[in-house]
């Protein structure tokens, strides 16, 4: 390709409201695990590589498209065809509610919500139960619950409301635990502290690109401190996400970014302070 | 919300119908990204799914509380845009961010978040509003069937054969009016909003040479 016909291929890819997304897929065929089969974008990457020009151009183009999305008029639409799927997607990876389970003990509880796995009782749903974590964290959820009710029957409703919030949290990470250990390809990483000790955990599927990362010793956290979450691929640093608090427990779910692969030998899960100079508090190595 | 709470499926899908347009509007303008921008969508809905009992109308609308955490995933998302390395290489050649600070900045200033931010403070919200406006003013600078094109495509998702069929023009008509309407834009943005805006056109292949002249109007061609 030349000159002419990258730009023309990036202008395309800007005016269909795509591009970021474009420069993200030729930026994780850069990757070690990552590949492009496209040969227009194959050509296009190996253009950039090569020509600073098309790289300052692509860069105009990318605050071009930023500069169009903040003027995005009030008439967009969310796509009539992403309803059903993404209905669909809260439907069968949302945590599972059973307030009927919870008996007449906590009936009024404003948050009669527990994590249970969401798969069926198969052999894989059975073994994925054994790991410590699981039960573990369902059982804090559910103390978390009982907790809810009490504050609620003395009528502190700050405290009430804080403890929604870590019940909500804690079990939207029981539930992307469950959801991940029942895949049959899940891995899991512990993540140590500087010293070497266990401090955290992930669990992940390569498969399906989610993953769960949880810490009970990021200090400061519940003050304000934000942790990042990366993934660490040779010289290459991919944001993950900001830990969320949930009271003792910090955590992050999702699905890793565009064109990441989970679990290849060698890379790193790191997560460290969002502060000037911050050393990784928690690592952990596939 | 009590009934989300209580797991009934359809309040969720009746939400998603009151509030979708304009969590995908916010998480849009933020990312510039069609796709992304769904993606941000489904992650908001899978929230309020999951954390339901942690809103409280007493502080805030759950209109604002959805795009406060469509922002808050979309800021995720421009972060880890920032730290690629082909975005990372692009940015720093139009001496865009190349870091979180960075980043931060131009989501703090107004310069990312467009009109997205949930709570906005007054400065940020006004140059926020002020960008939006240059760029409306841009737009309505350019020639009309060129701007038609280019907003059908952006912000109204048609494909080029998509606006061919609406508009009765040839494909290459269209092709060559998007790409001319784009560049056009950026020569008017470039003069709004001065040298620092990294939306300049280099002299080796410029954007006039590869999209034909902006002034006069040139050839809306066939490729």
């Amino acid at each position: 390709m030349d000159h002419v016909e990258v730009r023309q291929w990036l202008t395309d890819a800007l005016a269909g409201g795509v591009l970021p997304s474009v420069l993200d897929d030729l930026a994780a065929a850069q990757a070690p695990s990552g590949a492009s089969s496209d040969p227009a974008a194959q050509a296009v990457r190996a253009h950039l590589t090569a020509c600073d020009a098309c790289r300052t151009e692509a860069g105009a183009l990318m605050t071009t498209g930023a500069l169009l999305a903040a003027a995005t008029p009030d008439d967009v639409l969310a796509p009539v065809a992403a309803r059903e799927r993404i209905l669909r997607t809260v439907r069968e990876t949302g945590m599972v509610r059973v307030p009927a389970a919870l008996g007449p003990a906590l009936a009024g509880s404003p948050a009669p919500v527990v994590p249970v796995p969401a798969a069926p009782a198969t052999s894989t749903a059975r073994r994925r139960w054994r790991w410590p974590l699981v039960p573990a964290l369902a059982s804090v959820a559910m103390a978390a619950v009982i907790v809810v009710g009490l504050v609620v029957v003395g009528d502190v409703s700050h405290q009430a409301a804080v403890a929604r919030s870590e019940v909500a949290a804690l079990a939207e990470l029981a539930s992307a635990n469950g959801r991940i250990l029942a895949r049959p390809d899940h891995g899991q990483l512990p993540l140590a502290g500087p010293d070497g000790t266990s401090r955290g955990m992930v669990v992940f599927s390569p498969s399906s690109g989610q993953l769960a990362v949880w810490s009970d010793d990021l200090v400061g956290i519940a003050s304000g401190t934000r942790y990042d979450c990366f993934l660490v691929q040779g010289p290459s640093l991919t944001l993950i996400g900001w830990m969320d608090d949930a009271g003792d427990v910090a955590y992050w779910v999702g699905q890793a970014p565009a064109g990441v692969t989970l679990g290849h030998a060698g890379d790193r899960i790191v997560v460290q302070a969002e502060v000037p100079g911050a050393s990784p508090v928690l690592s952990g190595t596939f | 919300m009590a009934s989300l709470v209580a797991g009934d499926e359809d309040a969720l899908g009746a939400l998603y119908d009151r509030h979708s347009d304009a969590v995908f509007r916010a998480a849009f303008r933020l990312l510039g990204d069609r796709g992304q921008a769904e993606d941000v969508l489904q992650e908001t809905m899978l929230a309020l799914w999951n954390r339901a009992e942690t809103y409280d109308a007493s502080v805030a609308s759950l209109a604002a509380w959805l795009l406060t955490i469509a922002r808050n995933r979309a800021v995720d998302r421009l972060r880890a845009r920032a730290r690629r390395p082909v975005s990372t290489l692009l940015s720093a050649a139009a001496g865009a961010a190349t870091d979180d600070t960075a980043v931060d900045r131009l989501v703090a200033g107004g310069e990312l978040v467009g009109v997205a931010a949930a709570r906005p403070d007054p400065a940020t919200a006004a140059e926020a509003s002020w960008l939006a406006g240059a760029v409306r003013d841009a737009l309505a600078a350019i020639p009309g069937p060129e701007r038609q094109a280019l907003e059908l495509a952006y912000y109204h998702d048609l494909s080029q054969s998509e606006i061919a069929a609406r508009l009765g023009w040839p494909l290459g008509t269209v092709k060559t009016r998007t790409r001319r309407a784009l560049a056009r834009l950026r020569v008017v943005l470039a003069d709004a909003l001065g040298p620092d805006a990294g939306l300049r056109v280099l002299p080796a292949v410029s954007t006039v040479e590869a999209f034909g002249t902006l002034t006069g109007g040139g050839s809306d061609g066939s490729r």
